[in-house]
């Protein structure tokens, strides 16, 4: 029957947690398309067939029929490939404003190249866009000091106080904050941090929010 | 967001849940020969590799739909929706379990596969379809369709009441034995309405967490490739 592997694919992804990324099934996505391609070439010959000359019309109705039932079965591979990856394009999307820029590598490793792709243009985009709002109506444009940019993906709940305590939770190593200043971040450290600084961190499971 | 509530993904084009009710199965004979589609059914084919009329097998629902509107197939009511089912429904539905298994073979999809079905009617009344003597094909009359309707209807609101009471009461984990007789946009308002309740509870005591969580993708990630790791030392080890 047609439209089996499509609906694996559906099911894998929607058993999976509301947010999370389960590795991209290349295999069953080409074996998907490889369907579809045989039944187009299928309806194809049965065109072919419906315009040969002395063909009953009892037979001709038969075979009308059975290009429907394919061309169904076609449609329905089509929205089950483009719901996939449309689905897993909106949690990409929802990674990036809780995880910054710079996707993990255990995360990395579930997506494919088309997505890796995407993912990079869609920062670019947001990127700019957050310099964009930011940019100051009098500054000069022609003369561009330190871009500034406004982080839309922080605070996005109304935070309580600009400082929080954090835990760090893995060996991590150097890393710069916004004013210039490199901190070295060791297992089991505690500090004192800018929220805006470490929300990233936070969500990426390096630091913890102690309090 | 999430797309919780079964009024957004009902009929949504790229739902995931959609798709999945889509797909459940239903018991069809058809009405009409398809030409060369004969390896569906392997046992009922004709000689030059037809799928010929009167033969039955199950269609998924998303293949059932288009073929009914042309009137090239008659399927048959789910256990679920038939006279015997409703009338349990109509007793008590709070004790029914909507799940694989059980009595009546109840789908965890009872409401959208119900609202699938009932267009799905034939568009004749009783008495001419006695006239026609289509009766024995055992297809959807109208008049059955209104009644699944109305069963649909009554047995949501006697439901929910239940669901509205065990979100309210139990701010901790409803048991597994009452989660697994839910149908699942059920088990879904139960969350909501569950995790509201948290925090109405925790806005009462002025509790309100600020702490930051990381967050569960990762976590999920995180998890897999562990497993992947302790596959892959195990299998050196050995």
């Amino acid at each position: 029957m047609f439209g089996q592997r499509a609906a694996e694919l559906i099911r894998e992804l929607e058993r999976a947690s509301d947010d999370a990324l389960p590795p991209y099934k290349a295999e069953s996505v080409r074996g998907i398309c490889e369907e579809m391609q045989g039944i187009f070439e299928a309806n194809c010959r049965d065109r072919v067939n419906l315009d040969a000359d002395g063909i009953e019309q009892a037979t001709a109705v038969k075979i009308q029929h059975a290009m429907h039932f394919r061309d169904t079965a076609m449609s329905r591979n089509k929205r089950c490939l483009i719901a996939y990856h449309y689905n897993r394009m909106e949690r990409l999307r929802n990674l990036r404003w809780s995880l910054g820029g710079i996707i993990p590598t255990a995360i990395r490793q579930t997506l494919s190249e088309k997505e890796t792709e995407w993912f990079s243009n869609y920062s670019k985009a947001l990127t700019n866009y957050m310099m964009d709002v930011a940019e100051l109506p009098d500054q000069d444009p022609a003369d561009p000091q330190d871009p500034v940019v406004l982080d839309l993906t922080v605070h996005q709940r109304p935070p309580k106080e600009y400082f929080i305590d954090v835990k760090v939770l893995v060996d991590y190593g150097n890393y710069e904050t916004q004013d210039g200043e490199t901190i070295f971040l060791k297992k089991h450290m505690r500090l004192c941090m800018a929220r805006t600084e470490c929300e990233h961190l936070i969500r990426q499971g390096i630091l913890q929010h102690v309090q | 967001m999430k797309n919780a509530s079964l009024a957004l993904t009902h009929g949504n084009y790229l739902s995931l849940s959609d798709i999945m009710v889509t797909e459940e199965k239903l018991l069809c004979t058809l009405t009409t020969d398809f030409h060369g589609l004969g390896y569906i059914q392997p046992s009922t084919r004709s000689e030059n590799g037809d799928l010929v009329e009167g033969t039955v097998l199950d269609l998924p629902l998303w293949m059932v739909n288009p073929m009914k509107r042309n009137q090239w197939l008659e399927f048959q009511l789910p256990t679920a929706y038939q006279e015997e089912a409703r009338r349990i429904l109509c007793a008590d539905p709070g004790i029914v379990e909507f799940r694989q298994g059980s009595r009546c073979r109840f789908s965890q999809n009872h409401y959208p596969l119900g609202l699938y079905i009932i267009p799905l009617a034939d568009n004749i009344n009783n008495s001419s379809l006695l006239a026609t003597q289509i009766v024995k094909k055992k297809s959807l009359t109208l008049e059955e369709a209104k009644e699944v309707r109305s069963s649909l209807v009554s047995t949501f609101q006697l439901r929910f009441r239940q669901i509205m009471d065990w979100s309210n009461k139990t701010c901790h984990d409803t048991s597994a034995h009452d989660l697994k007789r839910l149908d699942r946009s059920e088990r879904q308002l139960l969350e909501i309405g569950k995790a509201e309740q948290n925090s109405l509870i925790s806005w009462n005591q002025r509790k309100k967490s600020k702490i930051l969580k990381p967050s569960t993708a990762i976590k999920n990630a995180r998890l897999m490739t562990d497993y992947a790791d302790s596959r892959k030392r195990a299998r050196i080890e050995v």
